[in-house]
């Protein structure tokens, strides 16, 4: 008997402009004890969906516009407020994305573990609730609790925290658990980790999950059925297996296409418009296998940082944090060195310290063999010319007051690139038509661009000081991904063209190796390991790397490729 | 958390001495002196006056005279009211002030809270838009043009309470309805963007999803956070109140310490505007360390930060 069957579920959002169609007509079951992957990018409906059934939706401005949702035979859509709170959390729990600010900040991590039990009446006392609690939290390896009765959420790492918070969703022993991608915040060691305990946790009290997440990986991991949304609606509804290996749709096909995977490697990712557009053409899924051959105008070891170290000093406890303790590394000109760690390993504050973005303690920085750091001010800024940077977050990276010409240009003025206003101007033209955007684009402002979009306007504005190094920090990691394949696309054209080097950092190792020729592991402001992608890949020397190695969910682990 | 409180206590001494400091100095600078009047006084009385007050010196022996009493806790003489000293007229006048503050304080608690939790929990209706309304007005409206409003209705009209004075406990309800919702306007707003922006978090959609209660909701988690900003305010709201308002005292002929304030600094009555400055500054001070208490017992980041 199916524990959760959704009919044709609509909800709207009502804006003042327009009604925005957030889940349209979506119908999907789940059978007791089943895992259900719910997939689809930003902005299909997935999250809605899953809000939908808990009536957890803010509304107005949101509403139902129709469907049934039922769970063991009621229908929820039809609940009276207090029935549905007396399921909320008993029977059906959830999981949400960020631990840190789904997590009360001002209540004791166990004392909200324990606040289901109580607000349920599942315990006769508080005492045991707290201890309940304390021995769920032990299960899900909530270590030392013991000691750290009156922690607070803030004390916890973000592993830790949404280790509680799978704690406080599983101490009712719900039926059915909603988790909304509950580990997309995490590091990929971490990741793997909460996967295994969600999974064996959920086998025992037999509690079926829909797992919601963007990442096509993670759901093959641990999904029996996978449910594809798009835009709102179902687009395919299968077997993770089958999903797998013969996905019927073109959406379908193409986000499964257009993802870097470990194990193999194109020159170019395919992206959705390729299986969208109106004729299907012949399946770009072909893989050309990267042809690493030397670049003609390669240089080695053009920049060398040598024995770099950043120290930052805490205000409050004057503890030292060494973000980066001593890093030796090479840069080949024309090349690209992928930087991978997990977060608070320093690979960000290395490559804005490479950049001289950042005070450095002590180190060289060599460009042809001229140290930067030594470098005055005046001289500096001619380098700054030579070097750019791509953030991580286009919303937040872009002046929202400022055209995309005013961005565009500014560099250039600085620089002295373009006799005069109107030279700049058809610049910025030649660059926006570079990066795939258009020249009626110069006049408008951030705002009115999509977050792919923005991303590109950034690596145009990097571009104008026609640089010869560019550091790439994160610059894919907030895209779905489709979009993550076009902007990758872009940057590797745009290596080729203009012979550009990257310093490309991810915590993603699958999208490090599509882009990387050298690749560099870092942990604790140290390098663990450096060398070339394929050497490093296929035979990791240290056992750090080897647990990243072994952490990323690939699909080719459950035998489907 | 212990070594925070002792630093910050031990950082309000340089902080007064250069108030006082800065006081003395400025009430010199300004023209005329505390035995210039209307009325002229004999040449030999008034330099006989200076010499009695010490201020025949240079100036420079007087600053150091006033810092070696101040130090020693003496604020001097008052020039003006002969006979007696600085600290015994805040002795006298400050309770008034207190009586008065910590009543309207009272009142702007008791009418702004639950106003701006009403407000945000029905946002964008009649029980939104009617307090918030009363509210704006409240703010805009300056106690000199409220008190009056209050004295026609209640005593001229009704004649419920007395207008004037501060003889007994009606006295005292004009005065700090006037001063207290004024203060609880603010603090209704306030309160009002708080709560929005905690029910707005994503841990309060979490104790929903639990299955919380509306009220649990609210009270157990939302609310902690939603006064936080009220907290922050009321340290000096608590300082302006207590030391008394010149406006409110005068309209209703109570004998606080605004007005002392006012017209010490009117008569160049030196020892006495340094003596309510001082007094102003060590209350605020206080008061200020008092919020920081209550914010880290609200707040357990807060409380790990110190």
């Amino acid at each position: 008997m199916n524990d959760l069957n959704i009919k044709n579920l609509q909800t709207f959002f009502h804006t003042r402009e327009e009604i925005v169609k957030a889940v349209d007509g979506v119908s999907f079951s789940i059978s007791k004890g089943e895992v259900l992957g719910l997939v689809g990018e930003s902005g299909s409906g997935k999250s809605v969906t899953c809000h939908s059934l808990l009536n957890l939706l803010p509304i107005p401005p949101a509403k139902i516009e129709g469907g049934e949702i039922f769970f063991k035979g009621n229908n929820l859509l039809q609940a009276t407020s207090k029935n549905m709170r007396s399921l909320r959390g008993k029977s059906i729990s959830m999981v949400f994305q960020d631990p840190m600010s789904c997590l009360n900040p001002y209540m004791s991590v166990l004392e909200q573990v324990a606040e289901p039990l109580i607000i349920h009446g599942l315990v006769p006392t508080q005492k045991d609730a707290r201890e309940q609690a304390m021995e769920m939290l032990q299960r899900v390896g909530v270590d030392k609790i013991k000691d750290r009765e009156n922690a607070y959420p803030h004390e916890f790492s973000g592993g830790m925290r949404q280790r509680a918070m799978i704690a406080m969703a599983l101490i009712t022993k719900p039926e059915l658990l909603l988790a909304d991608e509950p580990t997309t915040a995490l590091d990929v060691t971490v990741q793997a980790k909460i996967l295994k305990l969600l999974k064996s946790l959920c086998q025992e009290l037999r509690t079926s999950i829909l797992f919601v997440s963007h990442d096509l990986g993670v759901v093959a991991e641990i999904a029996d059925r996978v449910v594809v949304m798009y835009r709102g609606k179902v687009v395919e509804e299968n077997s993770t297996k089958e999903l797998f290996t013969s996905p019927s749709h073109p959406y379908v096909k193409a986000l499964i296409a257009c993802r870097p995977t470990f194990e193999t490697s194109v020159e170019k990712l395919p992206t959705v418009d390729d299986f969208m557009g109106q004729s299907p053409k012949s399946t770009p899924t072909a893989k050309v296998p990267i042809s690493k051959s030397s670049n003609l105008n390669s240089q080695d070891s053009w920049i060398q940082v040598k024995n770099l170290a950043v120290h930052f000093v805490q205000s409050e406890s004057r503890k030292v944090i060494k973000a980066v303790d001593g890093v030796d590394l090479s840069i080949s000109k024309g090349k690209t060195l992928g930087l991978v760690g997990e977060s608070g390993s320093g690979k960000t504050t290395l490559g804005r310290a490479i950049l001289q973005l950042t005070q450095i303690n002590s180190g060289e920085i060599l460009w042809d063999g001229k140290d930067i750091v030594k470098i005055n001010v005046s001289e500096l800024l001619s380098f700054r010319k030579r070097m750019q940077i791509i953030f991580q977050d286009p919303y937040a990276s872009l002046n929202p007051r400022l055209t995309i010409e005013q961005t565009l240009t500014e560099p250039m003025k600085v620089h002295g690139i373009g006799g005069n206003r109107s030279e700049r101007s058809n610049l910025a033209v030649e660059l926006l038509e570079e990066v795939g955007l258009e020249s009626n684009h110069l006049k408008r402002y951030p705002h009115e661009f999509s977050g792919g979009q923005r991303q590109r306007i950034c690596v145009a504005r990097a571009l104008s000081t026609e640089p010869e190094f560019v550091v790439c920090d994160e610059c894919v990691s907030a895209m779905d991904v489709s979009v993550q394949a076009q902007v990758l696309n872009l940057l590797h054209e745009l290596q080729i063209s203009r012979n550009l080097t990257y310093l490309f950092i991810s915590h993603d190792l699958c999208v490090v190796r599509h882009m990387a020729d050298d690749i560099a592991v870092m942990r604790s402001g140290r390098i663990e390991e450096f060398g070339k992608v394929d050497e490093i890949c296929l035979h990791p020397k240290t056992s750090y790397t080897q647990e990243l190695m072994d952490s990323i969910p690939r699909t080719s682990k459950t035998g489907i490729f | 958390m212990k070594s925070f409180f002792i630093s910050r206590l031990l950082q309000t001494i340089p902080t007064l001495l250069i108030i006082a400091t800065l006081t003395f100095f400025m009430t010199r600078f300004a023209p005329g002196g505390p035995f210039d009047s209307e009325k002229a006084i004999p040449e030999e009385i008034k330099v006989n006056l200076e010499s009695h007050f010490g201020l025949n010196l240079p100036l420079f022996d007087q600053y150091l005279l006033y810092m070696k009493n101040l130090l020693a806790g003496d604020l001097g003489p008052s020039f003006k009211y002969v006979g007696w000293d600085v600290s015994e007229l805040i002795g006298v006048a400050f309770p008034v002030s207190l009586g008065l503050g910590v009543s309207a304080l009272l009142i702007a608690l008791f009418v702004g809270l639950p106003a701006g939790m009403v407000a945000a929990l029905r946002k964008n209706t009649l029980w939104d838009y009617l307090p918030m309304g009363l509210a704006m007005v409240g703010i805009c409206l300056p106690t000199f043009v409220l008190g009056p409003i209050l004295i026609m209705i209640f005593s001229t009209k009704l004649n419920l309470l007395p207008a004037l004075g501060w003889y007994s406990w009606s006295d005292l309800i004009l005065p700090s309805l006037t001063l207290g919702l004024f203060y609880a306007a603010y603090i209704a707003r306030l309160t009002r963007a708080g709560m929005l922006e905690t029910l707005k978090q994503d841990y309060v959609r979490t104790a929903r999803a639990k299955g919380a209660s509306p009220s649990r909701v609210v009270i157990k988690h939302a609310l902690r956070g939603g006064l936080l900003p009220v907290v922050t305010f009321l340290g000096p709201a608590f300082a302006g109140l207590v030391s008394g308002s010149f406006i409110i005292e005068s309209i209703f002929f109570i004998p606080g310490l605004g007005k002392f304030f006012v017209t010490a600094a009117f008569n160049r009555d030196y020892t006495m505007v340094l003596g309510t400055v001082l007094f102003y500054a060590t209350l605020i001070i206080a008061l200020n360390l008092l919020v920081d208490f209550l914010q880290a017992w609200l707040d357990p980041k807060a409380r790990e930060q110190r």
